[in-house]
């Protein structure tokens, strides 16, 4: 209980501490502020669990590696976001919150989507959670899992495709994650 | 999801879900870039199932960190045993049964009386306002193309604006603060009427109706200053550049809120930003050429009716409307004869 106390206050700390740098950090990355902050938030959402459950050696070096992940796939994003026009959403991107609208998602809908990645073949998942939960590139996971690179990406591939269809078949809630926002089928 | 699949024979689909994938954890050479340009170059379908593919792929970049048992997930993958025991979630619909058959009608008596709690997505499209009530008892009204998360637990209450303008009728509740944040800051209060609009990036209007609010601009962003308490009949406007605030009169605050009947009110506004109101509303590109857009406008339009409004632009200024095929308009100086 105490101890639980302890990595409360770790994380508060942690977070007091870095907050104010790290979203200037993120900022210069970014070139822009809203951005900034919602990567921020993704970054420590991702390492308030490893500083509970004390994995973290250097929490601060996790949170900054973690941010710098999720700003450079979103600088990704950006990048490829002009082969899609058909599809960007003028007034998300002006407002430099894209994604913001998927950040809730209500809990079942969290479990569904925990039943189908638990479902997915072993080898798939593991390629999906190295790269989406611990952020490593398609190079990295090979070089872990001793794979070859074109294996990493089929595999991604794959599980992105049971994923779409596993969720796609439930509810309109379930739909949700899989067809984008509301406010996407809203406006096509 | 149905308009999904539409696109996908099994073929397609996998190349989508690979090029996908590629895109977002491969680094891309130029040969890639070429393969993949001839690819979305065959079909038209290619390109929109590839990109419903990559934001599918970038909401699960987010998600997935959200589910409570992911590290387990992560580490039993790592261990590579598949035991029951392990797999909590296996045990779930069994102990969810369990209770179920026990004390189903208790407990589901018990959620339908607890309003205490919502967790909702709410976004409304183009040229469409909505009302709504929640569970607080609060009211919500929405402009187009505007979009919030509305969070409401035992202890709390929050809005997250992300994008558009929002009425709030807040149900009043010292317990539970209700805040609506934005990206450019947040409006903290306890039981009020207000509006807050965040059309524009970096900028957070609000307009209080009755009560009192405290406004936090640039909260969220790191370059916060310090809270600025609102009354009834305030207008605050923060932006980059700064803080302007004013009393409205009551016909000037009738005039500010007038999107709640539909309505907008020019008084000397510049036609560029008139124009901007109505492209927002209709999600329209609607734009003036250099020399007619500083010309002021004045005067109360129905936002839904788009093409009173040129009608009236081209009867009071000496400008005409072009419509182009592709949905969006140009207004510019009309060459008199």
């Amino acid at each position: 209980m105490s101890d639980e106390t302890d990595n409360r206050q770790n994380f508060d700390g942690l977070y007091r501490k870095t907050l104010a740098p790290l979203r200037r950090y993120l900022s210069r990355l970014l070139g822009n502020t809203s951005e900034a902050q919602d990567v921020a938030h993704d970054a420590y959402i991702r390492v308030y669990p490893k500083v509970q459950d004390q994995s973290a050696k250097n929490p601060q070096a996790v949170l900054y590696t973690t941010a710098r992940r999720l700003a450079i796939n979103r600088l990704k994003r950006r990048s490829i976001a002009p082969i899609v026009p058909g599809e960007a959403n003028l007034e998300t991107a002006a407002a430099g919150t894209p994604g913001v609208v998927q950040q809730v998602i209500a809990r079942q809908e969290l479990r569904q989507l925990e039943d189908a990645i638990a479902q997915l073949p072993e080898g798939c998942r593991a390629v999906l959670l190295l790269r989406k939960i611990e952020l490593l590139s398609h190079y990295e996971i090979g070089q872990r899992l001793g794979i070859a690179v074109s294996t990493v990406e089929k595999q991604h591939a794959r599980a992105l495709r049971l994923l779409r269809e596993a969720l796609s078949t439930g509810d309109d809630s379930a739909a949700l994650i899989a067809s984008q926002t509301p406010s996407h089928e809203a406006q096509r | 999801m149905k308009s999904f699949s539409k696109y996908s024979d099994p073929t397609t689909d996998e190349q989508a879900s690979i090029w996908a994938a590629k895109l977002d954890g491969s680094l891309m050479s130029a040969t890639d870039r070429s393969a993949l340009d001839e690819w979305l170059a065959e079909h038209p379908n290619h390109r929109t199932l590839l990109s419903r593919y990559c934001q599918f792929s970038a909401d699960l970049e987010q998600q997935m960190p959200l589910i409570e048992g992911i590290r387990e997930l992560s580490a039993e993958t790592r261990k590579t045993t598949a035991t029951a025991r392990s797999f909590p979630w296996l045990r779930w619909p069994m102990m969810a049964g369990v209770a179920l058959t026990a004390t189903a009608a208790v407990a589901l008596g018990f959620w339908l009386m607890r309003p205490q709690h919502q967790f909702k997505n709410v976004a409304t499209p183009a040229a469409q306002r909505q009302s709504l009530t929640l569970v607080d008892g609060s009211q919500v009204e929405l402009n187009a193309q505007t979009n919030i998360q509305i969070e409401i637990d035992g202890k709390d209450r929050r809005v997250r604006l992300a994008s558009g303008e929002a009425f709030f009728s807040v149900h009043k509740d010292p317990s539970r603060p209700f805040t609506v944040e934005t990206p450019a800051g947040s409006v903290r209060v306890t039981g009020t009427k207000f509006a807050v609009n965040t059309e524009s990036t970096g900028v957070l209007e609000v307009t209080v109706l009755e009560g009192s609010v405290k406004t936090s601009p640039g909260e969220l962003t790191g370059q916060s200053t310090s809270p600025v308490m609102l009354k009834a009949g305030d207008h605050l406007v923060a932006s980059p550049s700064g803080l302007v605030q004013q009393k409205l009169s009551e016909k000037e605050l009738s005039d500010t809120l007038a999107w709640r009947q539909g309505q907008i009110v020019f008084k000397g506004t510049p036609l560029r930003e008139a124009l901007a109101k109505f492209a927002r509303y209709h999600g329209r590109g609607i734009t003036a050429s250099d020399d007619v857009a500083g010309m002021s406008v004045g005067a109360r339009f129905s936002l839904d009716d788009l093409d009173g409004f040129f009608d009236a632009l081209e009867a009071a200024l000496p400008v005409k409307v072009t419509r182009n095929s592709n949905g969006t308009v140009r207004v510019s100086r009309r060459s008199d004869p």
